[in-house]
């Protein structure tokens, strides 16, 4: 699979290589596709973990972490490089590896939920992605990974839509669906949507109100979006 | 003449010494009013601060650099100068600000 164009982008050179100077060597960055893609979010995430304990240790450690992996070559760095040509390659390594037109995915910018499960474990999302190829389309591992990860996003959108679909119908086959509604009478009550296929690009449409119209206390967010969780 | 450049771990420690005098620091139009600035932000709020930016820029304890400068402010102010040349404060906020260790950043103020 190695090699092969993107299914969103097919008319752009899909792996860009970019050369990166660390340590006095000069490295060639390709981009990462999905299995990589993967790995660097959770490196990204341990970056971010450090940030907000302040750790100083922490965050270099995860940054030369993600700068290996980008570079897929032993960096032969003992941390004494200067910082900007350490930061330069981080940098690059980020800017190739930046998920291309992550906006057009309603599906990333309007995710449900926020809160990990309890059977979560670290890189958990590898797994995750994965299991749903391997679900939809008997992709093995190696196939899904190798995906570049605007097609992985694509797809995934596609395959969480077709569930939904289902999950739609058989909810309109079964007696809860319908709510007793006058004498003798039903009503039909369809399934709430996750949020992101509620949403229109762009977001919910802004209004003016009066001030004193808006009410106080606390807010009350639409079901399933991520404001909802937040702490 | 410029010094020899901090490591990551030292430029994210000297980062968060100055990213909190960014908003003070970015108004400033000149290299000395900048300067004299800095000094005296972080001066006043704490001392200890400019020593120890000192003592990553040169890779050393904090021990050492009082031990070495008492009583030489003019070679003090000359090695601090000599260190935010080779390891610019703007490039420090910008890496603070990426990282996500500070809501400021120097460009586009």
């Amino acid at each position: 699979m190695t090699g092969l164009a993107s299914l969103l982008r097919p008319d752009e050179d899909t792996g860009p290589q970019v050369q990166v100077s660390l340590g006095g060597r000069e490295f060639s960055v390709a981009r990462a596709r999905l299995g990589g893609f993967l790995r660097l979010q959770h490196l990204r995430s341990d970056i971010l973990k450090g940030v907000e304990a302040r750790d100083t240790g922490a965050i270099v450690r995860a940054v030369f972490a993600f700068l290996h992996l980008s570079i897929g070559a032993d960096l032969e760095t003992d941390g004494t490089a200067p910082w900007t040509e350490v930061w330069r390659a981080y940098q690059t390594c980020e800017s190739v590896n930046a998920l291309p037109d992550g906006e057009q995915f309603n599906i990333l910018n309007y995710p449900s939920g926020g809160k990990a499960p309890v059977w979560d474990f670290p890189m958990r999302s590898i797994v995750w992605w994965v299991h749903c190829f391997a679900n939809a389309y008997g992709w093995d591992k190696e196939r899904t990974l190798d995906l570049w990860p605007e097609e992985a996003v694509g797809l995934l959108q596609e395959i969480e839509a077709d569930n939904w679909a289902e999950h739609e119908f058989q909810h309109a086959l079964s007696q809860v669906a319908y709510v007793p509604e006058g004498k003798n009478k039903m009503r039909y009550k369809p399934m709430e949507r996750p949020y992101w296929m509620q949403m229109r690009k762009g977001g919910p449409k802004k209004v003016q109100m009066l001030r004193s119209l808006i009410p106080v206390g606390a807010v009350v967010y639409p079901k399933g979006a991520p404001e909802e969780f937040a702490q | 003449m410029t010094g020899p450049q901090m490591n990551l771990a030292e430029a994210i420690e000297a980062a968060k010494i100055i990213t909190p005098y960014v908003p003070v620091l970015r108004q400033k139009p000149g290299g000395v009013e900048f300067f004299s600035a800095f000094l005296h932000t972080l001066g006043e709020d704490d001392p200890s601060q400019v020593i120890r930016l000192l003592a990553l820029m040169e890779h050393r304890d904090i021990e050492e650099v009082v031990r070495d400068y008492h009583g030489q402010p003019e070679e003090f102010l000359m090695a601090l100068t000599v260190g935010l040349t080779a390891n610019p404060i703007a490039e420090l906020v910008e890496m603070a600000w990426f990282l996500g260790l500070s809501k400021e950043r120097w460009a586009n103020a």
